[in-house]
Order: C-alpha cells, then structure tokens, then sequence
C-alpha cells in the first residue's frame, strides 16, 4: 500500500483561482519524494494539504490508506521541517525536540531516550539546553529536523528547509538528510524545493509540477519518475526546459518526414537535422520544436560525417573544468545556443563555430509541447 | 538670515529646561513644603526652605487610616489586573488567530469601547452596584475596572499576538496540540513583553483613577488611594503641610515602582496609545 | 459558522475544538463589556427619557423631554464650548510642546534618559493629587505662583486664577497640559525612533539641516502619528472630568464646566437622574459622533502607528 495517494486533489481559493488541479500521484514506504516545480505551481500547497494545513477543495488524500481529507494536523501522523525552522523561542533544544512527544502522554524516560539519541545522530549534544536566539541557522536547521525525526512518523514533509542556508551549509544538510532517510526504513519523505540540483540529488522521484497555461490544460502534474528519467525522457517541453542546468536549447522548425524509426526536420534557422525519436505522430508540414541540451553539443570535429548548427560565440564563461559557450546561430532567427565545452578550448568571442549534435542527443516536441518518445 | 536657523539650536534646549523646571518645581514644592511644620508654612515664605526637617506631618498621616486606603488599592488593582491580562489574552487569541465570520465586526466593536466616555456609562453602573449589594464592597470596583480597560488591552494583546509567525502554530499543531493547548504552550508565554504591558499600563491607570473609586465607595474601609486625597481634605484643610503629605504618600507607590523599572514603564504607556 | 453534521467523526471533532475555544475565549470578555459597557450604554439612553431623582419608584416617563430640554441648556452649551477650548489648547499648545520635547529627546541620545524619567513624573500621579497640588500652587495668597511673580514686581500678573471667571478655565487647562504633555511625547518619540537612521544620514549628506530635516523628513513621517495625537487629543478633551472636577468643581458660575462635571452634578447633587442621563448619553453620542467623522477624515494620514 502507497504511503501516501492523492487522487484527482484540486484545490482553488473562494474567488475561484485554481492552484492544484488534477494531482494524481503515490508517494510509497521509504520512498524519497521531491515535489519540484517554479514558483507559482502550488508545490508548497501540496505539502501543506498533506500536513492538513490547507483544506483540499476536491479530491481524495490517503495516507496508509485511511482518507485524511478532514482529520486534524495533530491526528495525521505527520512531522514536517518548516522553511523558517518554526522553532518554539522560548524554549530549549531540549524542550523543543521533546514537546511533540510530550503532547502525545509518552513516557519521561522514553522521550528523555528519543530526544538524546536523534540529538546525538545530529550533533546536537552538546546544544540541548541553548534556546534558538543562541543557535547558528544551521544548527536550527537540525534541530527543526531532530524535532521531527524524534516523533518516528510515518511521513517527513520538508519545505524547502535549505533556502535559509548559505551554499556550503546547503550541501553539507542536504546529505545529511539523505543520510538521515536511509536510516529510517519505513518512513516516507516528501521534500518541497524550486532547486532541481536538490531535487536530482535527493530524490528517489521527481513530482515536477507546473502552473499557468500547463496548468489549465495538462493539471499541476507535468511529470512523476525517478531524476534521470525525467533527464532523459521529459514528457514535455516544460519538463525538457525545467530539468537540466543549463537549460535545455530549443530550436523551432517544421517536421519534412518521419515514422516510428526517426523523424527528419528542416530548422527554420535551415539545417536539416535528423532525430532518433517515434515519428508516428509525425506529419509533413507540423511545427515542432528540436531540444537539444548543451552537453550534448560538441564543437564539429568533421563537419561532413556530423549533422552540425553553424553559429557565431557571443560569450564564453570559463568555470575551469568546463566551458560553457553562448552563441547565436548564423542562420535565420539567430536563435540562441548554449553549448558546454572542455575547459581549454580556445574558443573566443565573435569565432564562427560548428556545433554538432547527433540524432541520438535530440528531443523532438510536437505542435503541443509534447514529447515524441526517444528511441534510445 | 541665519536667526530662522539659530532658533531650533537654542530654542529647543531652552525649552526643554524651561519645561524640566515647570515639571520638577510642582513635586519640588510639594516635598518641601511637606516637611515644614504648620506654623512654619504660616510664618515664612512659601518658597523657604524649611528651617529643619519636620516629620510630624507624615507621622500624623500615617496613624490614621492611610494604611487601609493603601490595601485597597493593592487588592483592588491586584486583582484587576490579573484578570485583566488572562481575560485579553484569551479574547486576544482568538481576535488574532481564530478564523470565523464575525472575527473583525466584533473586533471592532470591542476596540471602539475604548472610545466611550466613561460618564455614559456612571449613572446605571451605580444603580445595579447599589442595587446588588456590591455599593461600599472591596468588590465593587473590579467589574467596572477590568471591564473598562478590556477594549485597550485586548487592543494591544490582539496586534502583538498577530505578530506571532504563523509557522510557530502550524508546528504545534502538527505536534499535536489542541487549540487550548497552543495558547497556554505558545503564545501566553510569547507575549509575555505584551502582557507586560498591558498589566503596567492598566495597573498606573488603575491605580489612579477617581471617578468610580469616587462614586462606588464610600467608607475608608473601602476606599482606594486617590480617595485619601479628597477624605483628607475636610480633615486637613488649613493644614497645608499635612495636606500635601497625603499627597506625597499617595503618589510615592508608583513612583517608587516607577523607579525600578522605568524603561518597561515608559513604554507599556507608550504602547497604550498606539490607536490605528 | 457552519456545525454540518457529516459522515467521519473527524470533521465534527475538527470544527468543535476551534469552536469551543473561540467561544470559551471570547466569553469572559463580551459578558463583561456587555454588562459593564453595552448594557449602561442603552439604560442610559432608557434612563434619559425618565423624570427620577434615584429613590424608590418615583421615576416618571417623560419622553424625549429631557432632550429637549437639553437643546436649550444654556449650561450645556457652555460645558460644551469649554470641552472644545479644551480640545483646541490641547492641540495648538500640548502637542506642539510635546513634539519639541519629543524631536529634543530623539537627538540628545544618551543624556536624554535622565530627562525622559523626570518628564514623565507628571503621568504617576493620580489627577486628585495633581489637582489638590496645583489649587495650591494657585492659590491666591499663598501659593508659591502668585508669591513668585510678586516677588518679581509683577502684582498685576497675580490673579486668583481659580476664583475668577476669566481665569479659571484657563487655568485649569494649564494644568491638564502639564499632566498629559508627557503622554504625547512619549507617543512622538514612539514615533520618531520608528524611523531608520539611514534616512536621517542621507539627508545630512546630501548637505540638508537639521530645521528642513525636522520638517522634510520628520514631520512626515510622523504623519500617523500626529493624527493618532490628534484624535487621542480630541476625543480626551471631550470626555475630560477628573482634574476640573477636584481644582474647581465646574465653577466659579460655570466658567470652568464641562460636560463630565456638569453630568455629575446633575446627577449625584441636584439628583436629577433622568436629566444627567440625558447629558452622560448625549456625551456619549457626541464622543462617537466627532470620533467617527475625525477618523474618516483623516484616513489618509493613518499608518501602522
């Protein structure tokens, strides 16, 4: 049984403005969920109508099975890691980390036990009788995490418990509750960020989520699967563009032919490239859009055995190891391109260069953003 | 030219002194003169010192009833003003936290009864004190009292407890608390600042205050401070000294409390005026 | 509030606990102000339309007698216009002084505090004593006033301030101001420190003094709370009663009479309880009359503070 299931949740607000629409999605035991999505796309919400928080406008919640859509926050079961750690000021670690249990009527000695034993998993000993005012941001940061490990719930939720957090201390946590989870065998975690280097790094899936137009036509769910999965095959133009640093290139043409063994596609820009994608759907004449990612652009080695895009450099960004080219092609349009190189190449600006990008590398998406699936 | 810029350098010092010696030189005058002897105040000048320390005059205060105005002004402030800051806090809570369809309409209604003039209200409190058998009881005053200063304290209690970040409630919640347990747990200790204030701001007004002190007492038994001032007066009217003696004695309480706390008194009076 | 009764015993248990919080809370407060506040509000009005001196069952339906006859109180009306000089001297003289002491204690910075605590003394006292003080220092023959300004020569300068008609109002309202000065320019300084330094720097940078820093940058951003001061001002001057009721009881010959002392003599020494009703209710209706149209007024003055 799913830890958690939402099935068809919508939620809008009483002037009708819809934030979640048509959520369909599992979350099972000691799976690692990550809700990813811009801001705006009602990820925040989510987690919050599984928190009970928020009230869920239709649909169903399950969590374990049992329907939750009205039950109190202080029945579900739940712990969750607040954005601004949402410590209690005026008391101590201690007494922070023992108030959940405290409520529940737990022994003394066992919550004495629970607190000093999650304390010591985080390095938080020596801390226990500091209030919050005396802590560091990171330091608070675990101890909103110990608060909520202490009560062996059933579900972690996170909100975007990193953003508070300086970039090195960033890294240093987001392993740390990594590691935390494994630990916890049974327990599933929901884990709410706009950051898709967290997002890949931490989760067992992705639940992308999207707002807007998307969100109108396709429902909050652009896309659920493992990180890699929505690296290599995203379902649409969004997920492409969204997943990936840096974006994705997009480049508009018009499809000449295709069938289920790869399409063929003249750039409005004038290459004609060939994709390796199911081009069943494919007919003469239909705009489509050609995505390609920067590390898969390589600059042209023999230009006659490689389908290659003739640009010109606008800038290069030298970031050591690598080399992130920005060009513009030299063709009609002149659509931007974004090309990732070994660090010392002797690219310079205004050099004409040939990017070549093989069939295998392309995404193909149809006339409404949807992806044809990649053969490889 | 330059005089309209000269004047905010010199005048406003100079207000200030002029202003600080309009301040002092009252309390001055009525220390002073209070340790004169009656024939004294009568033979020298009013602004003489006098020529040794006399004491009798407050001797003379203290043996009589002073003590018992005293007491009842400590119980019946005391008293209020516990009540004062549990009954706010509770309304406070709810006004600031609780979402229901009357929440703002009875909000406003509870702070425009800061506006009304209390003498609206004397002639009917007096004839139902009188009518219950309350007239001339210690227990007379704390109704009106705690009543009268609700609307500013749970003002004041209500905007501080908005400030109270909701994630705060959202955690305990998911701790599991009940609503009840939220307020007692969470927010009744975080305004402790706030409850500070409105108890120091209620206790000085309280403290002071005259006209249902006046009207729903009547026998020194029962009688607050301020009316040790107005009984003395039949008692001590051509003794001046002895008079502002009374007066000395029924103001150095506060002063005293104010003199150990002085920044936290400051600014619960500050905090009482703060009317959007 | 919507109790709908539903299938999981959950929701009923969800919307009661909220509920039976809001209302165990809030009960304590609106009994109260219902039996202390609402309640004499209306049995005033009630109280208002009666002929009755407060013993036994005398009491008589007269209708709107008494507010007719109020209409045509020459003693209100002089009660009245004395609450509205008071309102006036409050604004054009206390609020002013309050500010200055306000703008100087802002700048002194660390000297200030010794100054802050003395200034405030005013506010500890209970008004009896302050009044009982003052009819002191005023007093004709003795009080240091008139004793000091004959000693400079000035004899002619030394009145019975609360004995003569033209001098009483005057000097009561001294009085006053020197009891709640202290409460507005804790108000302005509230106010004053509100304000980010940096804003102050900038100006000094950008080559302003001080006087066009006060009325540029300062006065504006006090702006909520001089309106705040202002209607503190007003509806306190309307309602004003303890320190006139002890230093000159309304008199000589109604020179000093305001509405709160005019209301208490009608009621606790002429005994006519109907009448005083009329006049406590009628204060009433004015206080929340001038409330309402100052507020809306000056609405676009408010701020946070």
């Amino acid at each position: 049984m799913a830890s958690i299931s939402l099935t068809n949740v919508q939620k809008s607000y009483a002037n009708g403005n819809a934030v979640i629409r048509n959520a369909n999605l599992e979350v099972g035991r000691n799976e690692f969920c990550v809700f990813l999505g811009p801001s705006g796309c009602g990820k925040s919400t989510l987690l919050r109508m599984i928190a009970g928080l928020e009230a869920i406008t239709d649909g169903e919640l399950r969590i374990d099975g049992q329907l939750m859509n009205d039950v109190e926050p202080a029945k579900r079961q739940v712990a969750m890691v607040f954005q601004n750690y949402a410590l209690y000021p005026h008391m101590s670690v201690y007494e922070n980390m023992a108030f959940g249990l405290r409520q529940a009527k737990v022994d003394k000695a066992v919550i004495d036990k629970k607190v000093r034993s999650a304390a010591a998993a985080l390095q938080l000993d020596t801390y226990l009788e500091r209030r919050p005012a005396a802590l560091s941001g990171g330091q608070r940061q675990r101890v909103a995490i110990g608060r909520a490990i202490v009560r062996e719930p059933g579900v972690f939720l996170f909100d975007e418990p990193l953003s508070n957090l300086d970039a090195a201390l960033r890294v240093q946590t987001r392993t740390e509750i990594a590691r935390l989870h494994r630990e916890f065998s049974e327990a599933s975690a929901v884990y709410v960020t706009h950051d898709q280097v967290e997002a890949m790094a931490l989760a067992d899936r992705i639940v992308l989520l999207q707002a807007g137009a998307h969100m109108e036509k396709h429902g909050s769910v652009a896309q659920v699967g493992a990180p890699l999965e929505l690296y290599h095959h995203p379902r649409s133009k969004f997920v492409a563009g969204f997943i990936g640093s840096p974006k994705m290139n997009f480049f508009a043409g018009t499809i000449v032919d295709g069938d289920d063994g790869g399409v063929v596609i003249d750039l409005d820009s004038g290459e004609r490239v060939r994709a390796c994608v199911d081009g069943s759907r494919a007919r003469a004449g239909m705009k489509v859009t050609l995505g390609v990612r920067p590390e898969h652009l390589r600059v042209a080695v023999d230009a006659r055995n490689e389908q290659t895009l003739a640009s010109r450099v606008k800038l290069v960004e030298h970031m050591g190891e690598h080399s992130y080219i920005h060009a513009a092609l030299t063709g009609p349009g002149a659509a931007s391109v974004i090309a990732k190189v070994p660090g010392d190449s002797p690219l310079t600006h205004n050099e004409a260069v040939s990017l070549s990008l093989a069939p295998e590398a392309c995404h193909v998406f149809d006339d409404h953003d949807l992806a044809m699936r990649r053969l490889i | 030219m330059n005089k309209k810029f000269r004047f905010p350098r010199v005048g406003i010092p100079l207000l200030a002194l002029i202003w600080l010696a309009v301040t002092t030189i009252p309390f001055i005058f009525m220390v002073v003169s209070s340790l004169k002897s009656q024939e004294e105040t009568f033979a020298t000048s009013v602004w003489a010192p006098p020529s040794q320390i006399y004491w009798g005059n407050y001797a003379a205060v203290l043996k009589g009833p002073f003590f018992t105005y005293f007491r009842n002004s400590l119980f019946t402030v005391g008293v209020s003003v516990v009540v004062i800051v549990i009954v706010s806090a509770m309304a406070a809570y709810v006004f600031a936290r609780m979402r229901f369809a009357l929440n703002k309409t009875l909000f406003g209604l509870v702070v425009a009864g800061m506006i009304v003039p209390l003498h609206a209200t004397l002639v009917p409190i007096y004839l139902f004190t009188r009518n219950l058998g309350l007239y001339d009881t210690p227990f007379a005053l704390l109704g009106p009292y705690v009543a009268l200063s609700l609307p500013v304290s749970i003002f004041i209690l209500t905007e501080f407890m908005r400030q109270i970040p909701r994630e705060l409630e959202e955690a305990a919640q998911l701790d599991g608390c009940s609503p009840f347990r939220i307020f007692w747990r969470i927010f009744f200790p975080l305004s402790g600042p706030g409850l500070a204030t409105v108890a120091i701001f209620n206790g000085i007004g309280l403290w002071n205050e005259f006209i249902f002190a006046y009207m729903l007492t009547s026998t020194a038994e029962h009688r607050t401070l301020p009316l040790a001032i107005w009984d003395f007066m039949g008692q001590y009217a051509s003794n001046i000294p002895s008079m502002l003696a009374v007066l000395v004695l029924t103001s150095l309480p506060l002063i005293v409390a104010y003199a150990f706390g002085q920044e936290r008194v400051i600014k619960g009076m500050m905090a009482g005026s703060l009317k959007g | 509030m919507n109790i709908a009764l539903s299938a999981t015993p959950e929701r009923r248990l969800r919307l009661s606990s909220q509920t039976l919080v809001t209302i165990v809370f809030l009960a304590p407060s609106l009994l109260l102000l219902a039996v202390f506040l609402l309640y004499p509000l209306v049995s005033s009005l009630r109280l208002s339309l009666l002929d009755w001196n407060g013993l036994g069952n005398t009491a008589r339906y007269i209708g709107l007698a008494n507010w007719a006859k109020l209409a045509h109180d020459a003693v209100f009306w002089q009660s009245l216009r004395n609450n509205v000089l008071l309102a006036v001297a409050s604004i054009a003289i206390q609020l002013p002084i309050a500010l200055a002491l306000a703008v100087l204690l802002e700048k002194a910075g660390r000297g200030s505090r010794i100054l802050k605590v003395l200034y405030f003394l005013p506010l500890l006292m209970s008004s009896v004593a302050i009044g009982v003080l003052f009819k002191q220092i005023y007093d004709p023959n003795f009080g240091p006033l008139n004793v000091a300004l004959q000693a400079f020569g000035l004899d002619g300068l030394a009145k019975d301030w609360l004995g003569d008609p033209h001098f009483s109002l005057g000097a009561t309202i001294a009085v006053i101001i020197w009891q709640n000065a202290p409460f507005y320019m804790i108000l302005f300084l509230a106010g004053l420190s509100s304000m980010p330094a940096e804003v102050n720097e900038a100006a000094l940078l950008d080559g302003a003094s001080e006087w066009t820093i006060f009325w540029r940058i300062k006065l504006p951003h006090l702006q909520g709370t001089v309106r705040t001061a202002v209607l503190l001002s007003v509806l306190g001057s309307l309602r004003y009663f303890d320190l006139v009721f002890v230093m000159t009881g309304g008199g000589p010959e109604g020179s000093s009479e305001v509405m709160a002392t005019y209301m208490y003599r009608t009621v606790f020494s002429s005994f006519q309880l109907g009448y005083g009703s009329t006049i406590g209710s009628a204060m009433f209706l004015i206080v929340i009359t001038v409330a309402a149209v100052s507020m809306y007024f000056t609405r676009r003055y408010a701020t946070e503070v």
